[in-house]
């Protein structure tokens, strides 16, 4: 029994006797209020840590944007390997010194590139530029496009 | 001071408190305009708002009409006695005596409810009830927005608010209902005497309404329709809460010649602990439904009304802490209901039945669980579960969802019920009122659900202002 009177008079009494105190449930038992005030501070201590946890999902990923951020990230990075290898393959042919077209296409190349470089690498891009096979494939292709690459 | 004049100081702040509380519980109704006009669509926004408006109307007018009577001639009915009315012997003595003369200040023709100098207090209780029935209703709007017609609208109003609502409070908030009497029912916040009628009546309801068009798609899986103005919606629930204070401070009743304060069952309390307990039961079900709908706004900010309503029926009854746990756990699960709800294929808006259906139950049968075994005077039954919950089954399913589900299944049957498709898409502030809520701004009902048929482009459209 929850109610705090042990008898109807003592109940009675609240209103025109000489009952006094508390009257709500559990007043003669205080234990029981103070396992039920416990729990409550449990609650808000829970409730502070799941304002931590408890967030909208965010958005899922746009795939256009990680695909162009994929491309570009891949661009730059076989504009950075063509730039590299281009000398050395020169002199192990033998055959000195690059012709300055080529050269100069990936000079002009590289002040476009970089600014956009850094773009898919914040963005999404990071994430398919783990793959070597991919990146390897697609460098060869680049730089065998920029050899072939018409004179302006 | 003379006597006399000490006398009427009593009337008058007896007077001036149930009219100040009744003043400040019209803030719920600026809060459910509010609410209600931010969770529709911007298509709906002054159709629902109209809606809302229209409730005061409806059933203040249908309240004074025979509302009032209701309440004092049904609380014997049917087991302690009959219906009390002009029919009834004016010689009766006792009970049936004492209701008698109640009942005969609440016809509307009585000289008790115009101005009587010697009637102070029958019309201040008037205009307290007559706002508590005004929002019973308003909980239906909520749940009904953006596809009910007016009429089928305003034919529910008044069976929920001025019938249904007002026989339970006359059987379970009434010193001589036979809940009480008979089974120590005990439900100071109208827990279930008026929110879970509401809640199930709204339920019964939207079974035979349907879905909003677009709300699920063609597996009949739920679609989220966002409302329109979230800010406006929350400030509306926070004028909600205020309200509640009132509504709670209300149902204390302190009159001249009393030595305390008491329930309307006769029983002590005190107004400071329904200030304290209130406070701690809407902190907690913020609280509760934070974390049971992980961070969902609307519901977090519903969560402080299913707190509220949680522990009404024992608000008077327990201390803070026991108020905390059951508000936080009423509120808590309150989204899961919800959701469950939409699971079904039932498109409640607001979520009126989780707020108000189930956590009115919740309230009322916690009376039965964590304050059972209290006195309530003399000859009348401890409450305790079995007649908390012959009191919570007869509001919620034969007051609340069987007239719910019965009313609205014949408007249906007779096509007065829902709007037409084309209304639906083009929206119910055009359909309904030739206007638009947000008439510089452009609409686009295809977003919300469905492409505009031809037959809606013969609608008028507003001319554009800039």
């Amino acid at each position: 029994m929850s109610s705090p009177f042990s008898t109807l008079e003592e109940f009675n009494g609240v209103l025109d006797g000489p009952t006094e105190g508390a009257i709500y449930t559990f007043a003669d038992a205080p234990i029981f209020n103070n396992i039920a005030l416990l729990a409550s501070v449990g609650i808000f201590i829970w409730f502070i840590a799941k304002t931590y946890s408890d967030h909208t999902h965010p958005l899922p990923m746009d795939n256009t944007l990680n695909k162009l951020s994929t491309f570009i990230v891949v661009s730059l990075l076989s504009l950075v390997a063509f730039s590299q290898e281009r000398p050395q393959r020169f002199e192990q042919q033998g055959l000195g010194t690059p012709p300055e077209n080529i050269v100069h296409s990936s000079r002009r190349a590289a002040p476009l590139g970089a600014p956009l470089g850094l773009l898919g690498m914040m963005g999404v891009g990071m994430q398919t530029a783990g793959s070597a096979v991919f990146r390897k494939s697609r460098k060869r292709k680049k730089a065998r496009s920029l050899r072939h690459r018409p004179k302006r | 001071m003379t006597p006399e004049s000490q006398e009427f100081l009593a009337t008058f702040v007896s007077e001036s408190y149930y009219y100040w509380a009744s003043v400040f519980m019209l803030l719920i109704h600026v809060g459910f305009l509010a609410y209600e006009g931010g969770a529709s669509r911007a298509k709906n926004v002054l159709a629902t708002m109209v809606k809302n408006l229209l409730t005061l109307s409806i059933v203040g007018l249908t309240f004074f009409f025979f509302g009032w009577w209701v309440y004092n001639a049904f609380p014997l009915f049917p087991l302690t006695g009959g219906v009390v009315g002009p029919w009834t012997d004016p010689a009766s003595e006792g009970v049936a005596g004492e209701v008698l003369g109640l009942v005969q200040a609440s016809y509307p023709w009585s000289p008790a409810l115009g101005p009587n100098v010697a009637d102070n207090l029958t019309g201040v209780f008037f205009f307290a009830f007559a706002l508590f029935a005004m929002t019973t209703a308003s909980i239906l709007s909520g749940a009904v927005i953006e596809r009910i017609k007016v009429g089928a609208y305003a034919i529910l109003a008044i069976v929920l608010g001025s019938f249904t609502w007002v026989v339970a409070a006359a059987w379970g908030w009434n010193p001589y209902g036979w809940f009480l009497t008979n089974f120590g029912y005990h439900d100071f916040g109208c827990s279930a005497v008026l929110h879970g009628v509401a809640g199930f009546f709204a339920l019964g309801v939207l079974i035979n309404l349907g879905p909003r068009i677009g709300k699920f798609d063609a597996q009949g899986k739920p679609r989220t329709i966002l409302p329109h103005n979230l800010p406006l919606t929350m400030v509306g629930l926070m004028l909600i809460f205020v309200g509640f204070y009132a509504f709670l401070a209300a149902c204390v009743i302190f009159v001249p010649g009393q030595t305390a304060e008491i329930t309307i069952y006769g029983t002590p309390m005190t107004l400071a602990s329904i200030g304290v307990n209130t406070t701690m039961a809407l902190c907690a079900g913020i609280v509760g439904a934070y974390i049971g709908s992980k961070a969902d706004p609307f519901y977090t900010i519903s969560g402080g009304l299913a707190g509220i309503i949680s522990v009404g029926a024992g608000l008077d009854l327990y201390s803070p802490a026991v108020v905390i746990l059951i508000a936080f756990i009423g509120a808590y699960t309150m989204p899961f209901v919800g959701a469950a709800v939409e699971k079904a294929g039932i498109d409640d808006a607001v979520g009126a039945f989780a707020v108000h259906g189930y956590c009115g139950v919740i309230g009322a049968m916690a009376v039965g669980v964590m304050a059972t075994g209290y006195p309530q005077g003399d000859g009348i039954p401890l409450t305790g579960f079995i007649g908390q919950l012959v009191g919570t089954v007869v509001c919620t399913i034969i007051l609340g969802f069987i007239p719910g589900y019965g009313v609205s299944f014949v408007l249906k049957k007779l096509g007065m019920l829902r709007v037409s498709r084309e209304e639906e898409i083009a929206g119910l502030d055009l359909a309904e009122y030739g206007l638009e809520g947000y008439p510089e701004y452009p609409i686009r009902p295809e977003v919300n659900g469905a492409p505009i048929p031809a037959a809606t482009r013969s609608v008028p459209q507003p001319s554009v202002s800039m």
